[in-house]
């Protein structure tokens, strides 16, 4: 998925990217509203998330903008003048969610979370289905993983990384496949990255994040999912 | 502009101005009263000197009758001579000291005019006494006026030294031509002054003023006797006057009413100075509170980046992320209390909120030593503002870190009907009794001071409660035997 | 201003023509024996005569006549000398003034005149153009004696040009072309500042006059006829007398008749804007004539005569003693006093006195009182054919003319109560005793009194008769005045 960070303010917009990046959603950024239009225009990005006050065109009017060409696409304000957002005026240009300034890591999660649950869900074609992985039933849809009661929150790229062992249950994911599928073209991270992105997941995820059941490491190789049936069998 | 403003201003303005325009305007109504008294007079003055004018006439004609009157005899032949001849005197008549008349001649035959007379003046034959009684001046002469059909009749009289009456009828037409003769020409006053008879009709009349057919003199004046049945009568234009007085009055009017008004404008704008500086000042903190969120997003946005990346038992990461988010607590509680924001509801999970508020402080009341147990009942969803929400537990935790540190705080959550409430005990040193209402007053601190060690800008539980109430909720202090306990009510 | 008589009176003729002789005696005894030529005093005239001396003198011996040159001429004469006896009945007697020519003055009376002018609304235009011009005209035959003053009334009254020499003719005229119409008609009081003015150069040598000229209905201030009158009674004691001239159809002809009848003054009825000018140049010339003023008539009846009525004039009459005021005489001009009286029941053969009659006046060509005498008897008898044939036809016919006026009178007053015929049949009436009368004793004016009659007689409708009867009455005055115009 493609998300497109429009924020004056570099540092701002560095961190928003960085936590999108890590989130496993390709960014784009602009530092200011006509760049943001522009690329809207070139690129389109599967959600926005749109700094209010900006030099020049502010977020508003982006806003206006963007919803002309297209009247869908999500938008997230993130809005450091609290007081101006109305709900009148957050409805009237369409904005999904609003972030107000300072915002902490894990509130941008959430919202960014929810909101891609929303994309996913409206997004022809079929929505994806879940799919276990041992008890474990992942919902790539809803970002989320289904222990019995017990919700986990994904991020896009754990679900990725999800899909892609539970497709070569068995089977080594080798490294590059992963940066391939998970990280995406732009990125080339190197191998620790991966290793602390599948040990965050596993703290996450796995019952018991010494002895991983689901993601199996191979040394030198890769990864590996095994489903219960390939485990039982070992 | 506030309307009560718009009222108080007008009537700075209005009132005094009024009472101004109408004291001025009595005063020059009265003005004009007293100067129409004073025209009057001085045109009663000119009839006057017209009225001795016209005395003096008569008095010359009295001293020429005077000296006609002296008669040796009482020929009847001389008496007609006499009227023949002299000018002023149209008939005459005598009466013997016993009041037999004399002259004309009671037997004999008398001239045409003269039984004309005796015709016209019967009624002093038939009663003598009234002639003596009603005649004027001293009690040997005089002049005697009675009116007969429409005319007006003069005689002048003389007792002589025997005691005779003598009189002489005064040519009516011949005096009144003297009198017309004696008065001034056309143009001679700027008025109009006319002479009217006993029957009212006017003798004559003079002046460059033509008074309308209604118009009413300004002044009249009856003439002195014997002539007393007659009046002069001064016509004139008063209207100058109010014009004179009016424009100085409308300019000064005017002078004042601008005044005042510049008084009230320079007030008004004194007054919304104050408004103007208030705003100026809440834009101000607005500017810099806004100004202040661009690096502190920065900050802690990048602090708690950081925070991943370092191990979880780094407590210098956590000081600047949780020091970072109380800055930001603190930024947006002044914002809020500056200027207040509407609420954006939207359905949401208290629990969960609160779990994450919880989970921002819980470094920093760990390192107080104050632990939280929290107790979750919510089911359903609930319609709030997590903003404000996160800003209300924000501040109440706030609060148990200054005031209740090294106890642990209860935070429960449960539903009744249409109401989630939130409660948050702590064991601290408590709210004292009377203070329970002033502690969510705004500005209002339990301990104002710093040695206490406790800071705070005392706007936390105001907003709070405030932010609650705009739910259509509440936050309230309930009672307990220790410590402080806050419900929060939020409509479900 | 008390007092009317003038001067000390002389009383006799006689000592006047004594005076006269010896005046022209000295005059004669100082002569250049030489030449042999008689002077002759004719007043302040010298003649020169190359008569025979005794002629002369018997000529100046003869003069014991009443009438001098330079004395008014006083005829008295009855209708008829020769009376019917053993009847009681009534007759006439003309007491005739004849002004002397005014050629026996140096020079002629001044003038002190006032000349007083309506100037309301109603005189706008060519009434007013006329009037001005009028009085200009009439003012450029004064000289540098006479006084004059312009007094213009409306609603009020301006002097215009107060009582002045007529030496300023520019200024006089220029105040004159000024006049502009005004408002309503104050007559009285215009009347009354125009004595006003008179009375400031007030003098028994001059001719003091008062010229009214109005058209219309006096309306502010005294205005009735009879009060007009008592001004114009009051004003000729004084020596003023009141020309009224009307114009137009609407002024009140009663009112002007009547002031001017009280002051022996003239009347004019001027028809339309035209006849001012002519109007006032008559008026002029007469003023310019006059050679006699205050003159008194006392007139004594006979014993068993009594005076009933004068006719025309007023008069006082008062048991045998009629006494009448004239304001003054024109040269060559007579006026007359027509009395009628009662003779008793007289024997044929006996004759009786009538009346003696007195005349003074003031002479102006010799600055002194004049008293003139004469008597009139009547002879009786029992032929009506000597009545008849010694009838005085100029007492008749101006006896029978005043007697006409009465009946026009009359009839002017049935139309005033607007019987209309009966006051036709009245004017044909009297045409036709005119007309008798006319052919009777041979007079024109008679004639053209009928004349008269007869036009005033189809003028009677209500379109005309405002001027009829302005005509009327203007008509009546004249004759009963034996005005000069």
């Amino acid at each position: 998925m493609k998300v497109l960070v429009a924020e004056d303010d570099p540092y701002t917009r560095r961190g928003l990217a960085e936590i999108l990046e890590a989130e496993g959603y390709r960014t784009i950024t602009a530092k200011d509203g006509r760049e943001a239009i522009v690329l809207v225009e070139c690129e389109k990005p599967d959600f926005i998330c749109l700094d209010i006050m900006m030099p020049g065109l502010n977020g508003y009017d982006v806003c206006r903008a963007i919803r002309k060409q297209n009247p869908t696409v999500p938008i997230i304000f993130l809005s450091a003048k609290s007081e101006e957002v109305d709900k009148i005026l957050g409805l009237e240009l369409g904005a999904d969610d609003f972030i107000t300034k300072p915002f902490g890591v894990k509130e941008v999660i959430a919202r960014i979370r929810a909101v891609t649950r929303r994309c996913l869900a409206s997004r022809p074609p079929a929505p994806v289905t879940s799919f276990k992985m041992g008890e474990l039933e992942i919902r790539p849809d809803e970002l989320r993983a289904h222990r019995g009661r017990q919700v986990i929150e994904l991020s896009l790229r754990d679900v990725k990384i999800l899909e892609l062992l539970h497709q070569r249950a068995g089977k080594v994911v080798d490294r590059n496949t992963f940066f391939n599928e998970c990280w995406g073209l732009e990125h080339i991270p190197n191998s620790r990255t991966l290793d602390q992105h599948i040990a965050q997941l596993r703290k996450r995820i796995e019952l018991d994040p010494q002895h991983p059941a689901l993601i199996t490491t191979v040394h030198g190789l890769g990864y590996r999912y095994d489903s219960a049936k390939c485990q039982s069998n070992r | 502009m506030k309307p009560k403003l718009i009222i108080i201003y007008l009537l700075i303005v209005v009132v005094p101005l009024a009472l101004l325009g109408g004291l001025s305007v009595r005063m020059a109504r009265d003005e004009q009263t007293m100067m129409q008294q004073r025209f009057r007079e001085l045109l009663t003055e000119q009839l006057r000197d017209i009225d001795t004018t016209l005395a003096n006439l008569l008095a010359t004609r009295e001293r020429s009758l005077q000296h006609a009157l002296e008669l040796p005899d009482f020929e009847t032949a001389r008496l007609r001579e006499l009227v023949r001849a002299n000018l002023l005197i149209r008939q005459f008549f005598v009466l013997d000291p016993k009041g037999k008349r004399v002259h004309p001649p009671a037997t004999g035959p008398v001239t045409a005019t003269e039984q004309d007379f005796l015709e016209r003046a019967g009624q002093i034959w038939k009663d003598q006494q009234q002639f003596y009684q009603t005649s004027e001046g001293a009690s040997d002469h005089g002049w005697y006026v009675w009116f007969w059909g429409n005319g007006f009749n003069l005689v002048y009289w003389h007792r002589n030294h025997a005691g005779s009456i003598v009189a002489a009828e005064v040519d009516r037409a011949r005096l009144m031509a003297d009198i017309v003769a004696a008065l001034p020409e056309a143009g001679a006053v700027n008025g109009r002054i006319a002479l009217a008879d006993s029957t009212g009709t006017t003798i004559y009349q003079w002046g460059n003023y033509v008074p309308g057919p209604t118009e009413q003199p300004q002044t009249t004046l009856a003439l002195s006797a014997p002539l007393n049945s007659w009046r002069l009568s001064y016509f004139a234009a008063t209207t100058d006057f109010n014009r004179h007085a009016f424009w100085p009055l409308l300019t000064g009017i005017g002078a004042v009413g601008l005044a005042l008004t510049i008084l009230a404008i320079y007030f008004y704008r004194e007054n919304t100075r104050e408004l103007r500086n208030a705003m100026q000042r809440v834009s101000f903190v607005n500017q810099v509170s806004h100004e202040l969120k661009t690096p502190l997003t920065n900050i802690r946005l990048y602090a708690e980046l950081l925070e991943n990346e370092l191990p979880k038992t780094n407590r210098h990461v956590s000081v600047i992320v949780a020091e970072s988010q109380r800055l930001s607590r603190l930024i947006a509680n002044v914002l809020r209390y500056a200027r207040p924001r509407t609420l954006h509801k939207a359905p949401g999970n208290v629990d969960s909120l609160l779990l994450s508020v919880i989970e921002d402080f819980t470094p920093a009341l760990a390192a107080k030593g104050i632990t939280v147990q929290f107790t979750g009942n919510t089911r359903t969803a609930v319609k709030f503002d997590a903003d404000a929400l996160e800003q209300i537990i924000g501040n109440l935790l706030s609060n148990a870190e200054k005031y209740a540190p090294g106890h642990p705080i209860e935070i429960t959550t449960q539903q009744t009907g249409n109401t989630t409430l939130i409660t948050i005990a702590d064991h601290g040193p408590g709210i004292p009794p009377g203070r329970c209402a002033d502690i969510f007053k705004p500005f209002y601190r339990l301990s104002n001071q710093l040695s206490d060690g406790v800071t705070g800008t005392g706007i936390g539980l105001t907003i709070a409660r405030d932010l609650a109430r705009q739910h259509g909720g509440d936050l309230t202090l309930l009672p307990t035997v220790t410590g402080a306990t806050f419900q929060l009510q939020l409509p479900s | 201003m008390a007092g009317g008589t003038y001067g000390v009176p002389r009383i006799e003729i006689l000592d006047h023509t004594l005076t006269n002789f010896l005046q022209t005696s000295y005059h004669f005894l100082t002569i250049d024996l030489v030449s042999w030529c008689l002077v002759e005093q004719k007043g302040n005239q010298t003649v020169m005569q190359n008569k025979p001396q005794l002629l002369a003198v018997l000529a100046l011996a003869l003069a014991t006549s009443v009438a001098r040159a330079e004395q008014i001429k006083v005829t008295t004469a009855l209708g008829r000398p020769v009376l019917l006896a053993d009847e009681r009945q009534t007759t006439y007697l003309k007491i005739g003034l004849t002004g002397f020519s005014g050629t026996v003055m140096e020079r002629r009376t001044p003038v002190n005149v006032a000349i007083v002018l309506d100037r309301s609304g109603s005189m706008a235009g060519e009434k007013l153009r006329k009037t001005k011009e009028a009085a200009s005209l009439a003012i450029d035959r004064l000289n540098s004696d006479d006084i004059v003053s312009v007094i213009a009334f409306d609603d009020k009254v301006q002097v215009l040009v107060p009582a002045t020499k007529v030496a300023d003719r520019a200024s006089i005229n220029d105040a004159i072309a000024h006049l502009t119409p005004g408002g309503s008609t104050a007559l009285f009081a215009g009347v009354s500042k125009g004595a006003a003015e008179v009375r400031k150069f007030l003098d028994r040598q001059r001719m003091n006059r008062i010229i009214l000229l109005s058209d219309g209905i006096a309306n502010v201030g005294p205005s009735s006829p009879s009060e007009l009158g008592d001004l114009g009674a009051s004003l000729i004691k004084e020596g003023i007398s009141v020309t009224t001239i009307g114009v137009g159809a609407d002024f009140n002809e009663d009112l002007m008749t009547q002031l001017a009848r009280r002051s022996d003054g003239n009347h004019g009825f001027a028809e339309t804007a035209q006849d001012i000018a002519r109007l006032f140049n008559a008026e002029f010339g007469d003023i310019l004539s006059v050679v006699a003023q205050e003159v008194t008539v006392r007139v004594r009846c006979g014993d068993g005569i009594r005076p009933i009525r004068t006719l025309g004039r007023e008069a006082d009459i008062t048991g045998q003693t009629v006494i009448t005021t004239l304001n003054q005489l024109y040269a060559n001009h007579q006026k007359f006093i027509m009395l009628e009286v009662e003779i008793p029941a007289t024997a044929d053969g006996r004759s009786r006195d009538i009346a003696s009659v007195e005349v003074s006046y003031a002479n102006m060509a010799t600055h002194e009182t004049d008293r003139l005498r004469s008597s009139v008897a009547a002879r009786f008898t029992s032929s009506q054919r000597q009545v008849l044939d010694h009838e005085n036809t100029d007492v008749m016919a101006a006896a029978i003319e005043l007697i006409a006026v009465i009946n026009n009178d009359h009839a002017l007053s049935l139309r005033d109560a607007g019987k209309i015929n009966e006051a036709r049949a009245a004017l044909i009436d009297n045409s036709v005793f005119l007309d008798s009368n006319a052919e009777r004793y041979k007079s024109d004016k008679l004639r053209g009194y009928k004349a008269e009659n007869l036009q005033q007689a189809d003028g009677l409708s209500n379109e005309v008769w405002s001027t009829t009867r302005k005509g009327m009455r203007g008509g009546q005055y004249s004759r009963e005045q034996q005005q000069s115009y």
